[in-house]
């Protein structure tokens, strides 16, 4: 055991980064190579436009003051001048355009106005070059003017998609990959998981809470199909695996490429980490040309999709009043008959703002020359609460979140074949907002007594010269007075995240022609802290009031716990570092026509360490190991065959069970490129099939904070486990407590992952995406059912749970140009993923198999089913006993009796409703175009998804207005009898309070405008569009309470919809 | 030439990430197992003392069904004074579909 004590450092120094440091220096003599096979290479390649350009760029004619003949070749026959004029795709003249003789090193350059005149011969042919532009090769024939309108180079071809650690053609993809265009994510909100649920088949997603800062959508790839801890997918931003919290803050305009990948074969390269899926976002890399800015500047109202309704004071006086003498007729009402003593207060009217404002601007840079490239970009967003500031107040206590991004992108390229790409981003937010955090005090509002108290008193006679508010209370000053809570501090919070990357791509190409070397190199940087300042309110109560004069006294309430001045409290404080390496060896190649052979083989090291991990274990880096590949072979782009493994290890397992192998293998048939599919084509222009099988693994199990699972964890000074003996028990030791047991035998889920796609084109107009999906996951970490008998200090957990999945995702895209004015795109999708338990440890349930969970959705709920309500005590006298802890009464919950045993008991709970994940969201909206004026309409609809209103003293309108009374004994009410205290027997989950979670909503709509060119060419502005968008405008549901994404969290802070205008600007 | 550039770059590249497996060994040496537990008396004490310390606390009324649940000794059943289960168990409310008191556990097993 003498190695362990070297320094884990040292190690891994010397048994990893040797090896690597070995490539680079290989890599000098590969270098030195590549750069002199290019100047051997330079006449070869003469006759491609690239090479002429930069040929062509250092002879004497691009210095040249006046643009004409400079060399002049007298053999030549049949000499003439062209003439032209070089324009860009705007028509605007382009000057310094290089047009040179192929060939040859003659040539001109284009004068101010665009205009040119060179000597060719009818046999020449003419090269138009210019930087961050397509060239173009004219032949020269019998024309006199040559006019010629340059293109922008295009980045990439598009039909490339991105799949793991490489690009491949979109026609030889097999594995199941939906690539979402960016402008399908931009929505008015500085939250991107908010646009996901809906725009991509694949993505189960739902948004539970509207506060900045805590308003990220939960989203899963395909359903969630385990039970243990960690359900969402790996999100990988440039290769690199952040957090959702980062890929919330990701600006749209930034992003190239966003696609989900959901099957064995996209997911197997990342082994033991990709069996919830993965997220791969790629960021936008600066092009050739000159420097590009674009501007977006957004202002965005938001207000709450839709506020709850309370009950007025005067009805929840008389309520709380029925609701004691209800249950207890001898009980103290706690409200006198007259209604006019109490003061009423509207905590949301005041506590509670109608709308806020946010802003956003983000700008981008982008352009380079041959050799670099750059884009940089940033964004400041500021997202303000809806609480409203008391102007009584001495500090704002609104929240008001600023995040600030930044990134660069630089690509360089060193020599012919070698580019050096160097990454930087950051995000800072700086957020200031309530102690409790906007949820709290939401639920806070919703929560408190209208009438017991006001929120302040303005000051009596005795008070006159207090310096502090005075805050209503009532009894010890022990009630929640909300407007106290929110007013007496705040909180302020900074996360930062800082990104390096560095990355070496190297063309192979002299080696043999396909291969490529990259070596990624990353580290990032995540640290948080919060401080909280806050003084502790005075609370005061109406002592005596004399009404001839008007006047009250206050009594102090608290007068040893209050305090004027502030108080400080440090939050917590996270610091974090992760390293990451890669590198990947790609070869490419096609072999004749016919053959197209493809291979990859990918090594990843990551580590993520925890400055403040609380204990020595999960200080511990966490780490893993893994070696990928991928094998691919095409013949005549019509036949496809993909082999894909993943071998993974992770730090968490004992040595035997650390790595894992993971394959996963592809067949794909491309039917429309056969001979026999011609006379379709018009119709069904194209129809590929495909099919993937394969195994991907999850090792983080168990949870975050239980990682060695082959080490016993123990506390061999527990003060809580000891025992004293002798005399007055003098003699005393502390004890020794276990939290988990050693088990050697813990290893990684797996998840078995079957995919069938088809892909259809009609008319070339219309694209179809769909794909039948099956996943089986083994080895799911589970407690062992376990008893006190055992003896045993801590649950034991073992690979013992299994759980399966099934559904279909699907998309449509449509695509039409009616004329040169008029078009229209149009996107659907939908996904349906149904996970379900199918091997769990609990007990026998054979006799009452409706408790099992085998067979039930992964997120079902149990309960009872409630019939109705009870008429009258007599019935409830005659019915199977209900011991569910409260006495019951007409007017409470009648559950079914499931096991007839005359008795209502935990064996009476079913299965009930759906699953709280919804199975099917789905998505459609068209863009339109005419002329300068765009808009685009997106509908999002979830189903099959069930949530339960919460069972609290918050006194909704709806509840006042259909509850159970003696008076009118409605046994179909909303509520059931009401109570003052806790009712067990009406507050256990049960099917009257559950409700459906289904809804359609027009998620967003937008209308542009882009401005006439006219108005600001002369600015130098290329591009003006300004629009008007939301988010959110309008919600069908059954449910009317409130917002039904929420589900149960219906009193937290409300979902928003937004109002935006914004302006784009691009020079 | 080139082929065997080519032979010691994949042949390094396999053997940097097969020779890198202790990468993963992160833990040291002499974190605390169970195993400490036996390495001296002072320590096997401890685990003996870890043994007594279940020994239900016969005085307590929390824990001792013997002392309240007998209905001979009552006390005040209000909201805001700790429950005594004991006493919730001799006022009937120790029943099948939540019981109250447990002797094994010692404590209420429900969460109510």
């Amino acid at each position: 055991m003498n190695r362990g004590r070297i320094f884990p450092w040292v190690q891994f120094a010397a048994k990893f980064w040797v090896p690597w440091l070995a490539i680079f220096l290989l890599m000098v003599p590969v270098l030195q190579l590549s750069a002199k096979g290019h100047s051997l290479k330079g006449d070869t390649r003469a006759g491609s436009t690239e090479q002429a350009v930069t040929e062509n760029q250092i002879t004497p004619v691009a210095e040249s003051a006046w643009p004409g003949e400079v060399t002049n070749d007298s053999q030549q026959p049949a000499r003439r001048t062209i003439r032209g004029k070089i324009t860009d795709q705007q028509g605007a003249p382009l000057p310094g355009v290089t047009i040179t003789i192929l060939g040859t090193t003659r040539g001109v350059i284009t004068d101010n106005d665009g205009s040119y005149s060179i000597d060719v011969a009818s046999t020449d042919r003419l090269v138009y070059s210019f930087i961050g532009l397509e060239s173009q090769i004219v032949d020269v024939g019998n024309q006199t003017t040559i006019n010629v309108t340059m293109k922008e180079k295009t980045e990439e071809l598009e039909d490339v998609t991105v799949v793991a650690f490489a690009k491949q053609k979109k026609e030889s993809v097999l594995a199941s990959i939906e690539t979402v265009k960016p402008e399908e994510l931009r929505v008015p909100s500085s939250n991107l998981t908010t646009a996901l649920a809906g725009r991509m088949s694949g993505i189960i997603s739902y948004q539970r809470s509207g506060e900045p800062g805590q308003d990220n959508a939960e989203f899963f790839i395909r359903g969630v199909t385990t039970f243990g801890y960690k359900k969402d997918p790996l999100i990988l931003i440039d290769g690199i695996e952040l957090s959702s919290a980062e890929l919330s803050r990701l600006h749209p305009d930034d992003i190239a490429a966003f696609s989900i990948m959901k099957d064995a074969t996209a997911t197997a390269l990342y082994g033991a980490r990709g069996a919830n899926g993965v997220i791969l976002v790629t960021t936008k890399e600066g092009r050739e040309g000159k420097a590009k800015v674009n501007i977006r500047w957004e202002s965005s109202m938001s207000q709450p999709t839709k506020n709850i309704e309370l009950a007025d004071p005067i009805t929840y006086m008389k309520l709380h009043n029925e609701a004691v003498r209800t249950r207890d007729p001898l009980g103290e009402l706690p409200y006198s008959p007259t209604p006019y003593v109490y003061p009423a207060t509207d905590w949301q009217n005041l506590l509670l703002k109608d709308y806020t404002m946010n802003h956003r601007l983000n700008f981008n840079i982008s352009g380079g020359g041959t050799v670099a490239r750059y884009y940089i970009s940033g964004g400041i967003t500021q997202d303000n609460g809806i609480l409203e500031v008391p102007k009584e107040n001495d500090f704002n206590n609104n929240i008001d979140l600023k995040k600030y991004v930044i990134r660069s992108n630089v690509n360089i390229n060193l020599t012919k074949t070698t580019e050096v790409i160097l990454r930087v981003h950051g995000n800072f937010d700086d957020y200031r907002g309530p102690i409790r955090g906007g949820t709290e005090t939401y639920q806070m509002i919703m929560r408190s007594n209208p009438v017991l108290f006001p929120a302040y008193y303005a000051p009596d006679e005795a008070n006159k010269y207090v310096q502090h508010i005075l805050f209503g209370n009532f009894g010890n000053g022990n009630y929640i007075n909300p407007y106290a809570e929110m007013v007496k501090g705040y909180k302020e919070s900074s996360t930062s995240m800082m990104l390096a990357q560095f990355e070496l791509k190297q063309d192979l190409k002299f080696i043999t022609e396909g291969l490529h070397f990259r070596l990624l190199g990353n580290t990032t940087r995540d640290s948080y802290f919060d401080v909280q300042r806050s003084y502790a309110p005075f609370f005061y109560y109406v002592n005596s009031y004399n009404n001839r004069t008007d006047e009250y006294k206050l009594r102090l309430l608290n007068s040893d716990s209050g305090r004027e001045y502030l108080d400080y409290l440090e939050g917590q404080k996270e610091v974090a570092s992760t390293f990451y390496a890669e590198s990947a060896l790609d070869y490419d190649r096609t072999f004749g026509e016919d053959h197209t052979v493809s291979g990859l083989l990918v090594g990843i090291m990551r580590q993520y360490l925890k400055g403040n991990a609380g204990d020595l274990q999960r200080s511990l880096p966490s780490r893993n190991l893994g070696l990928s590949g991928r094998f691919t072979y095409a013949y005549q782009t019509k036949y496809f065959v993909e082999f894909n493994f993943g071998y993974n290890g992770t730090e968490r397992f004992s040595a035997n069970e650390r790595f894992g192998f993971f394959p996963s293998a592809g067949v794909g048939w491309y039917v429309s490129k056969e001979k026999f599919w011609e006379p379709l084509l018009p119709t069904f222009s194209k129809l590929k099939l495909k099919a993937t099988y394969g195994l991907v693994g999850n090792d983080a199990i168990g949870s975050d904070s239980d990682r060695f699972f082959y080490l016993s964890n123990v506390n061999l000074n527990d003060g809580n486990r000891g025992f004293k003996w002798g005399a007055d028990g003098g003699y005393s030791r502390n004890g020794v407590s276990i939290s988990r047991y050693a088990n050697d035998k813990i290893t990684w889920e797996t998840a078995t992952k079957t995919n069938l796609g088809v892909e259809v084109g009609l008319f070339d107009k219309i694209d179809i995406e769909a794909d039948f999906f099956t996943e089986y996951r083994t080895n799911i970490l589970m407690d062992r059912l376990s008893f006190s008998t055992f003896g045993l200090q801590a649950a034991t957990k073992a690979n013992v749970g299994e759980a399966s999945s099934r559904g279909i995702d699907a998309s449509i895209d449509v695509q039409h140009n009616f004329n040169k004015d008029l078009w229209l795109t149009a996107r659907g999708n939908f996904t349906y993923a149904k996970g379900i338990y199918e091997k769990v440890e609990e007990p026998d349930y054979s006799a009452t198999p409706w408790k099992s969970r085998v067979g039930q959705p992964i997120t079902q709920q149990w309960g009872y089913i409630a019939e109705r309500l009870f008429v009258d005590d007599k019935e409830v006298a005659n019915s199977p006993r209900q011991e569910l802890g409260s006495i019951v009464m007409g007017g409470d919950l009648k559950y079914r009796d499931i096991n007839n045993d005359d008795r209502i008991s935990s064996l009476d709970q079913v299965p009930i409703g759906f699953p709280t994940t919804p199975e099917i969201i789905y998505g459609f909206g068209a863009s339109m175009g005419y002329k300068s004026v765009d808009l685009s309409l997106f509908f999002q609809g979830s189903a099959r998804s069930s949530f339960w209103i919460l069972a609290n003293n918050a006194l909704l309108k709806a509840y006042a207005d259909s509850h159970w009374s003696e008076a009118n004994r409605d046994i179909y009410a909303l509520w059931p009898r009401l109570s003052y205290k806790w009712e067990n027997n009406n507050l256990v989950r049960n099917t009257w309070y559950m409700q459906d979670g289904t809804f359609l909503r027009l998620k967003s709509v937008e209308l542009g405008y882009s401005l006439p060119k006219n108005l600001y060419q002369r600015f130098g502005i290329e591009y003006m569009r300004l629009y008007g968008s939301g988010t959110n405008l309008l919600t069908f549901s059954r449910f009317k309470l409130w917002d039904p994404e929420m589900g149960g969290n219906g009193l937290g802070y409300p979902v928003q919809r937004v109002l935006n205008i914004g302006l784009q600007i691009s020079f | 030439m080139m082929k065997s550039i080519l032979k010691i770059l994949i042949t390094i590249f396999l053997a940097g990430t097969i020779a890198a497996c202790d990468y993963l060994d992160v833990v040291p040496d002499n974190v605390a197992v169970i195993e400490n537990a036996f390495s001296d008396k002072y320590n096997a004490e401890k685990f003996l003392a870890t043994c007594y310390s279940y020994i239900p606390n016969f005085g307590d009324p929390w824990i001792n069904p013997g002392l309240l649940s007998g209905d001979e000794v009552g006390t005040e059943l209000s909201r805001s004074l700790p429950q005594f289960l004991g006493w919730r168990t001799a006022r009937k409310e120790h029943v099948c579909g939540h019981p109250r008191l447990q002797h094994l556990p010692g404590r209420d097993q429900t969460g109510g």
